[in-house]
């Protein structure tokens, strides 16, 4: 059986966080791009931010206990990953 | 200050000849140079107004209108739009040589002034409290901001939102371009409002200029403070619709119609985000002028 | 002032000056403030932009496995010189060994990067004749990369070494991607952009980037023009470079010492400086127009043979009536 790679994740440190009524406002500095995010998006980056890089099966473990409807996880860090907000090595 | 409706024909054209007149829109001060009879016309009625130097003096931007060659006099009169002795446009006819001026002057600032975060929105103004009504092109954002600068509203821009990092709407009150039929409607509600020339078939359509009120005028030195972000859209027949926009969308909405929103980097995105916090979004569907009208000014009274 | 600079494509640099100097050195009207921190917020803005697209390039072109050399306004920037001041460019000029011209395309296509529509003469031209391929622009981006494999055109009339200056370039960084050139040959190849090229419409930035130049790789080391000198003899440059110091000490005032400046001033030097000054309509020469047509003449003499060059006339001439009609309109 194939071994299984141990992925990574982490927030990029150039983003411009401003949080909204309606979702948070992300200035990306590298890119200049800037991304809505909705609140569980937001929340999300905001809690991988502060962790630098991590494990990401432990980050979903982490991610479990605070919130119970994690299912759309994955879609959520796909979004976060195509705008270049977190990166996964 | 003198305006142009001090100024005799005769002075203007040779002021306009000689490189010596300037317009005052606001703060901005432009040299304009012009040997076209039809354009020195027109822009004597569009902008009767403004306040003018005859005798030079210090300017923001430097435009000519001028003919393309010189065997170009003679026949097959055209206009080109000069800035800063470059010629960015194809040329146009005589007779639509004031809507260019229009056009390329709305590239210059947009293209330029850099100081500013510039967006395609009309600026007006009631009871102290800026409006931005930002849509794209063919939503009816000049006709609406026509019919509130002939109704008692202050027109700041019927193009362009220009934003200073103290977050004021520096006014430039300029004549209003419509089209089409946005121009009968306007000409039947308001049959004492003054028009410059028609210009038809234009890539436009057919496009006229209404001059712009002069109490608006009068007060170009007076920013506005950003009350309200309106995003307007005419619908035929449709019944009055408002709706709340939340800050973030409005934000990505303003973006989708900034001119120079990436060239400011951190400090646009920063400057956005607190308009965004400052003034409330609402989204409005009309196809009533006076619904619209009447919509307007109840949010700016209960949540501007 | 302000209304030329802006026409000759250097208000960008006028301001950038006008903010080192400070206002305590150079007084200027309030009104013109906006437009010198306008112009700054637009270097600022543009200068992000290169560095960024420098990282697409670097990225693209990744698995070359070949020295990829930056030149002109971008190497400036890179390498932090003063001439990067300001500086806006349309086009990043990079160059890579001939052998690997094919591979570099290929990498850049995969990356975005295109030739688009050309006319086959105008690809033949580039290919065969220029030492350029047709300009890539990137098809979301919308940035223009020159990539060279040479620095001057192989049918060049006057014998430029022009390999050695390849063949004596370095790594910018150790581990780094990009390579540069010496920097007497940074100088040697504006100067020889600006005297060998038919475009003088941005002749007078090209030449304060010289003056800018100068100075700094002066300041750097004392014996730099002598080593400017010879290595000039080396290339073939002397000519070149004489004429474009002289031109830089008329219109600038760049301190050059003697022996870089040239015997005489000729019919060529006095054509340049007439084409290079401000083109704005309140102040231009009368004789910019005949000064233009000449210069182009002998730029194209210079650099094709005879019989290349009538080819190249007729299709030019009949080219410059497509561009009048593809402006756009408002």
């Amino acid at each position: 059986m194939e071994n299984q790679r141990i992925h990574t994740i982490s927030a990029s440190s150039r983003l411009l966080i401003e949080q909204c009524d309606d979702g948070a406002l992300v200035f990306n500095l590298d890119t200049g791009a800037t991304t809505l995010l909705n609140n569980r998006a937001s929340a999300l980056l905001r809690f991988l931010l502060p962790l630098g890089e991590v494990a990401e099966t432990e980050f979903r473990a982490d991610v479990n206990q605070l919130w119970s409807e994690t299912s759309d996880f994955s879609a959520i860090f796909s979004l976060l990953e195509d705008s270049q907000l977190v990166f996964r090595c | 200050m003198l305006t142009i409706s001090a100024c005799s024909a005769k002075e203007l054209n040779c002021a306009l000849r000689s490189g010596c007149f300037r317009l005052h829109l606001g703060d901005i001060a432009l040299k304009i140079s012009s040997i076209i009879p039809e354009f020195n016309t027109a822009f004597r009625q569009l902008y009767a107004d403004h306040p003018v130097s005859l005798t030079g003096g210090g300017y923001d931007f430097d435009i000519a209108i001028s003919p393309p060659s010189w065997w170009r006099r003679w026949f097959r009169r055209n206009a080109t739009f000069e800035f800063c002795g470059d010629t960015p446009f194809l040329p146009m006819e005589v007779g639509h040589a004031h809507a260019m001026f229009e056009w390329g002057l709305n590239w210059a600032i947009a293209s330029f002034l850099h100081n500013y975060l510039v967006l395609h929105s009309a600026v007006v103004e009631w009871k102290g409290k800026g409006v931005l009504l930002s849509a794209v092109s063919g939503s009816g954002k000049s006709t609406l901001s026509a019919e509130l600068s002939l109704r008692g509203w202050r027109l700041l821009s019927d193009e362009l939102a220009l934003i200073d990092d103290d977050l004021k709407l520096i006014p430039l009150a300029r004549p209003v371009s419509l089209k089409n039929s946005s121009i009968d409607l306007i000409r039947s509600r308001h049959p004492s409002a003054i028009w410059g020339p028609l210009a038809r078939e234009t890539h436009k359509g057919t496009v006229a200029h209404l001059k712009a009120p002069s109490s608006s005028v009068e007060k170009n030195l007076v920013p506005a403070i950003p009350k309200l972000i309106i995003f307007p859209k005419w619908t035929a027949n449709s019944p009055l619709r408002i709706e709340p926009v939340g800050a973030g969308q409005s934000a990505l909405r303003l973006i989708d119609q900034a001119f120079n929103y990436s060239i400011l980097g951190v400090d646009g995105f920063e400057r956005l985000v607190a308009l965004v916090r400052t003034a409330e979004a609402w989204e409005i569907e009309y196809s009533s002028l006076d619904e619209a009208r009447g919509a307007l000014e109840d949010l700016v009274f209960e949540r501007g | 002032m302000f209304s030329e600079a802006r026409q000759a494509g250097l208000l960008n640099r006028l301001s950038a000056s006008l903010r080192k100097a400070g206002r305590a050195e150079i007084q200027y009207p309030e009104r013109l403030h906006k437009h010198v921190l306008a112009t700054s917020i637009q270097t600022d803005a543009f200068q992000r932009d290169v560095h960024r697209e420098l990282g697409h390039i670097q990225q693209a072109l990744s698995e070359l496995h070949a020295p990829v050399l930056l030149l002109k306004g971008a190497s400036y920037l890179l390498l932090g010189l003063p001439a990067a001041m300001g500086r806006i460019f349309t086009d990043i000029d990079i160059l890579v060994p001939r052998q690997y011209l094919p591979s570099a395309e290929a990498f850049l296509m995969l990356g975005g990067w295109s030739t688009g529509k050309l006319e086959p003469y105008d690809q033949r031209y580039y290919r065969e004749w220029s030492h350029e391929i047709p300009p890539m622009t990137h098809l979301r981006r919308g940035t223009t990369i020159d990539l060279h494999h040479s620095l001057v055109m192989p049918t060049c009339r006057i014998h430029v070494d022009s390999e050695k200056m390849l063949r004596d370039a370095v790594p910018i960084d150790p581990i780094g991607f990009w390579w540069r050139l010496r920097d007497e040959d940074i100088l040697l190849h504006a100067a020889s952009h600006l005297i060998l090229n038919s475009e003088f419409e941005r002749g007078l930035r090209d030449l304060w980037d010289i003056d800018f130049l100068f100075r700094h790789f002066v300041s750097c080391s004392a014996s730099f023009p002598e080593r400017l000198l010879e290595r000039s003899e080396e290339i073939g440059l002397v000519k070149v470079i004489r004429q474009a110091l002289f031109l830089a000490k008329r219109i600038f005032g760049t301190q050059v010492p003697d022996q870089l400046l040239p015997d005489k001033h000729g019919l060529f030097l006095r054509l340049v400086a007439c084409a290079a000054s401000t083109r704005h309509p309140d102040t231009r020469s009368n004789w910019q127009g005949v000064a233009d047509a000449l210069l182009m003449y002998r730029e194209m003499y210079m650099r094709l043979p005879n019989h290349l060059l009538a080819v190249h006339f007729v299709h030019k001439a009949s080219g410059l009536l497509k561009r009048v009609e593809e402006k756009t309109a408002v």
